[in-house]
């Protein structure tokens, strides 16, 4: 059975009307002037997309424009050739709909379980190399913008390195490099860098009551080190922030960022508690009380709630903040 | 200009395009492709584009005829592992030494003229109306002249002021605002032109050339206009805060004293006032003038095209756009895709000077798809 179709020459832009039908492993176009037979195999049935009109290339850049999809879809059956697979999947609901959800399946079971997985198996796989040319230029950069040398007398320093070095917190004689910088408006702090580097600041040291606590705070981030929470947290954030950024980045690069960063918070949770629990273990293992760090945490949301002019009462952000709530009262509970 | 040979009585009808594409089908064709290319870990995304591309053009129509996309797959597969590793190569190197970086940089800023040419070819030869194709004739050299003559100009102002104040700091102060109005008024504006003459002074369709008349006067003025919103959204914004602030509906921050937070978080209502002018407004403002100008300034031998978009209701569409795609977490942007489309088809109008059946097939190589590729991934969106 024939069937209405547009032919264009591909020389001129002239819409001719032809019949076609497909027979024999041919297809043949009659029309006005036209009678034109191809092999099926030099003839490209374009897949049908939509309603719209459906493409037959032939050979020398001709080719027929079919709209009546029905009637098109019986010729090509009745002369074996079927749909490719795909082109079903395109127009079903059904499958609009089972596609919808796997994908959000894909997306909440990856950002829950796949990507932390995957993050760690490459983070202990990469060569040390790339922790230290990594922790380098992050140290480099913070010392341009944020960080300046430290004020703390060399004794002091000493004094801290060769007690934390004596208290081997990880029990395996491997312990971290201490390295001293004044924080400045970062208040007091501590961070550690993927190969083993601790930053500790001038303005924890002198917020604490004594040393102890400082080893506490070195206990947690020597946590940070042990599972490589900053490799896993870098490569965790990047492929986070390229995913949300293909996909909603083209509407606004700016709306972007906002679950960016909510969906980073979750991960950071994690490895602080992590890294919580891996201090309250070798605290303990060296008779230090895990509430020395809950002590020396809520020393350092108050500062922080003094610098940031927030009134102790209404306690500004971060002490109202239910993580670190949670955190002191899980430290208190450890003793 | 008017054609001499087909008297105006005897001109075929104008032809508005028209978009018959709909929300629903193209979200079915999205939905999958989307699965496929998670699945496939985005090997799939290139024949996903290729459909992309085929469904919206084949949607498009003029004089009852839709358009055609030829892209191959596999040729957009090669282009996008190129461009994903020169991607890398530059991330790498500028992780490893910013010198290194910065030299990768400058030598991908070195292609790229040559990648923006690559890519109009490939775009413009892969897409045919009634069997002719489109096909794009800009030389390297045009391309490296658009893209690189008025930077180098913006460059040489911003060096002249440099060395004007190295002289005499009254000079310097003096020529700072003459040099602003300069860079934003002509510097600017005239290289915005340049890259979109030279894109369509290339053009061709079958044998028929394109040509581009707009003037540096009416791109200035554009560009003043959209300065002008900018400006008058700005002080809008200041006026309310003003008059918010001594009514002491918001604190804020005197100089000198630290912010409160809690008077800051009132202040969040405002700047999602002057987010949403100036994100939404300005965009869809800058747009619609600049695609009329554009449209309206070229010509296809002797047919002249028409373009009306309203920065009203391109507005409209995309803060409607914008609340659709965030209450469906991304899932509505098949939708807005397709409402964007069928706007900007139904404003562009052919005025045909001869019978469209003239036109005459010309034959081109093939060309890769390495340069369209690469500039998708490396995000540089001149193209309007």
């Amino acid at each position: 059975m024939a069937l209405h179709a547009h032919y264009y020459d591909g020389r001129t832009p002239r819409r001719q009307e032809v019949l076609l039908s497909v027979a024999e492993s041919e297809l043949w176009l009659q029309g006005e002037g036209i009678d034109r037979r191809e092999a099926l195999a030099s003839v490209e049935f374009a897949e049908r997309l939509g309603a719209g009109p459906r493409l037959v290339r032939l050979p020398n850049g001709a080719y027929c424009e079919v709209r009546d999809h029905a009637a098109f879809e019986a010729e090509l059956k009745a002369a074996g050739l079927r749909p490719s697979g795909i082109e079903g999947l395109q127009r079903s609901w059904r499958i609009a709909v089972a596609s919808t959800l796997i994908v959000m399946a894909v997306a909440v079971l990856g950002y829950i379980y796949g990507l932390p997985v995957a993050a760690r198996v490459i983070a202990e796989r990469l060569p040390k190399a790339v922790d230290r040319q990594l922790s380098r230029a992050t140290l480099a950069s913070l010392d341009r913008t944020w960080l300046s040398a430290s004020k703390l007398d060399a004794s002091r320093r000493e004094q801290l390195v060769h007690g934390y070095q004596r208290l081997d917190l990880g029990g395996d004689g491997q312990s971290l490099t201490l390295e001293f910088r004044s924080g400045g408006a970062l208040g007091p702090n501590a961070f550690a860098l993927p190969d083993g580097t601790v930053v500790v600041f001038d303005e924890l040291v002198n917020l604490a009551k004594d040393d102890d606590e400082i080893y506490a705070v070195l206990a947690h981030e020597q946590g940070h080190v042990h599972y490589q929470h900053g490799l896993r947290m870098l490569l965790q954030g990047s492929v986070v922030a390229a995913v949300m950024t293909a996909w909603i980045g083209d509407v606004s690069t700016l709306l972007a960022l906002l679950p960016t960063a909510m969906l980073q918070t979750r991960y950071s949770r994690e490895f602080e508690s992590q890294a919580d629990a891996y201090a309250v273990a070798q605290l303990r293992a060296h008779h230090i009380p895990p509430s020395r760090l809950a002590d020396m945490l809520e020393r350092m949301v108050d500062a922080r709630a003094e610098k940031a002019g927030g009134k102790h009462e209404d306690g500004g952000f971060l002490s109202s903040h239910p993580a670190t709530q949670d955190r002191i009262r899980l430290l208190r509970e450890a003793g | 200009m008017e054609n001499e040979l087909t008297p105006p009585e005897l001109r075929p009808a104008p032809e508005t395009m028209r978009f018959t594409g709909t929300g629903g089908e193209y979200f079915r064709i999205w939905i999958v492709n989307l699965l496929l290319s998670i699945v496939t870990v985005g090997i799939y995304s290139a024949w996903a584009k290729v459909r992309r591309l085929q469904y919206f053009y084949r949607s498009t129509e003029l004089a009852g005829t839709g358009f055609e996309y030829h892209g191959k797959p596999m040729a957009i597969l090669v282009g996008r592992v190129l461009a994903v590793l020169m991607l890398l190569i530059y991330k790498y190197s500028l992780t490893y030494s910013p010198a290194l970086g910065a030299s990768v940089f400058l030598l991908l800023l070195l292609v790229s003229p040559w990648l923006f040419r690559s890519s109009l070819r490939f775009r413009l030869h892969n897409s045919s109306y009634r069997s002719l194709r489109f096909g794009f004739k800009g030389t390297l050299g045009g391309a490296y002249w658009a893209t690189f003559f008025g930077f180098l100009m913006m460059i040489l102002v911003g060096v002249a002021v440099a060395i004007a104040f190295a002289i005499s700091k009254l000079i310097g102060t003096i020529l700072i605002p003459i040099a602003g109005l300069l860079f934003f008024f002509v510097l600017y504006p005239a290289w915005y032109r340049a890259i979109k003459a030279y894109q369509h002074n290339g053009a061709r369709y079958g044998q028929s050339a394109f040509s581009f008349h707009a003037t540096l006067g009416q791109y200035s003025w554009i560009f003043f206009l959209t300065f002008a919103i900018l400006l008058g959204i700005g002080v809008v914004t200041g006026i309310l805060a003003g008059v918010l602030g001594s009514a002491d509906l918001i604190a804020l921050p005197k100089p000198g004293e630290k912010p409160d937070p809690k008077a800051f978080a009132a202040l969040a209502p405002l700047l999602g006032v002057f987010y949403i002018g100036v994100f939404l407004f300005i965009g869809p403002f800058f747009r619609a003038r600049m695609d009329n100008l554009i449209w309206n300034s070229t010509r296809l031998g002797e047919h002249r095209i028409e373009s009306r978009l309203s920065a009203w209701r391109l507005f409209g569409l995309y803060l409607t756009n914008l609340i659709g795609i965030v209450c469906t977490l991304g899932f509505f942007w098949p939708w807005a895709m397709v409402r964007l489309a069928r706007y900007r088809a139904e404003s562009l109008t052919l005025i045909p000077a001869e019978s469209l059946d003239k036109f005459v097939a010309s034959h081109d190589p093939e060309t890769n798809a390495i340069g369209e590729e690469a500039f998708s991934v490396f995000d540089f969106d001149i193209a309007l």
